[in-house]
């Protein structure tokens, strides 16, 4: 599994994946869950993908009797599952505001 | 007589004209949602052969399919959704097939009697140590070739240079190396007997 680089966005998508990491999500879910453009979540799927942080799966559908072809689903590998926890915390404390400086009492100097 | 037969006639106008028109909306239709699956074609061919199938059969057309699925979505917003998902994924398509694509670095040095000219283009990266060297070989013998040239016509084959397109930087590095190496040194030009 490569390293990668996590970006805002990509934490998002990352994030629903950890919610249930045994479920299997689906492109046109992912995008409704996280807001996202198919312009910017597909090529983000297959950057997970080839990196090793997802595997791709087949939906369990009978295209005939569903009128559609079977759908491609992802789930994230185990190794990816702590891999993308540490990466959250960091993205998070990254982006936490700074703790306002301790109040004092009004005319005191110390 | 000739009221009934007009009567019967713009009837008989008015059901072909909204069976025509019937047709009409159902071709449109129609054809109208062939839109989206042109655009996600096109994107595919923005793609290298071997990603071309995984991506475009088994996820774009699968999850389009799905999107647009059901009686609920009307034709518009069929044509809408379809568009705007396949249009996103055609300006990626097009954005990872430029970022895949080898960039051409082009060079052109010539050393002059009085100058080093260097003509460089965009996907140049001047920080690369092995290039600096390579042309420092390079000015050096030209400004070899043009000491020891004399004559009008010696100094004109002195002061020739590089010029080269590669598909890599470390290509182009090598065919500078090249050419520092393999160059001829130009002879003096023999003086003549007094």
């Amino acid at each position: 599994m490569q390293d990668l680089d996590i970006t805002p966005k990509m934490a998002l998508v990352l994030k629903v994946f950890l919610e249930d990491p045994a479920e299997p999500r689906y492109g046109f879910d992912l995008m409704k869950r996280t807001g996202m453009a198919s312009g910017s979540l597909y090529p983000m799927l297959a950057k997970l993908e080839n990196a090793g942080w997802l595997t791709r799966g087949k939906e369990n559908i009978d295209p005939r009797a569903a009128g559609r072809p079977a759908r491609t689903n992802y789930t994230i590998t185990g190794a990816a599952i702590s891999a993308a926890r540490v990466q959250l915390a960091a993205l998070s404390e990254q982006y936490r505001p700074p703790i306002p400086g301790r109040l004092r009492p009004q005319g005191s100097t110390a | 007589m000739t009221g009934y037969l007009l009567a019967a006639l713009s009837v008989l106008g008015t059901f072909g004209m909204t069976a025509i028109g019937d047709m009409v909306s159902e071709e449109v239709r129609d054809r109208l949602d062939h839109v989206p699956n042109a655009i996600l074609r096109l994107a595919a061919q923005r793609l290298d052969v071997d990603q071309r199938s995984a991506l475009y059969e088994e996820v774009w057309l699968a999850d389009l399919a799905y999107y647009l699925r059901g009686d609920k979505a009307r034709p518009v917003t069929r044509l809408i959704l379809g568009t705007r998902f396949a249009v996103g994924i055609l300006i990626a398509a097009m954005r990872m097939a430029r970022q895949s694509k080898p960039r051409i670095h082009s060079l052109s040095i010539l050393v002059e009697a009085d100058r080093v000219r260097l003509s460089e283009f965009p996907g140049w990266e001047w920080s690369h140590e092995s290039f600096t060297q390579a042309l420092n070989e390079i000015v050096k013998k030209g400004e070899e070739n043009l000491a020891n040239a004399r004559g009008v016509f010696a100094r004109r084959r002195a002061s020739a240079g590089l010029r080269t397109s590669c598909r890599s930087r470390d290509q182009l590095v090598s065919a500078m190396q090249e050419y520092a190496n393999n160059r001829p040194q130009s002879r003096p030009e023999r003086e003549l007997p007094g």
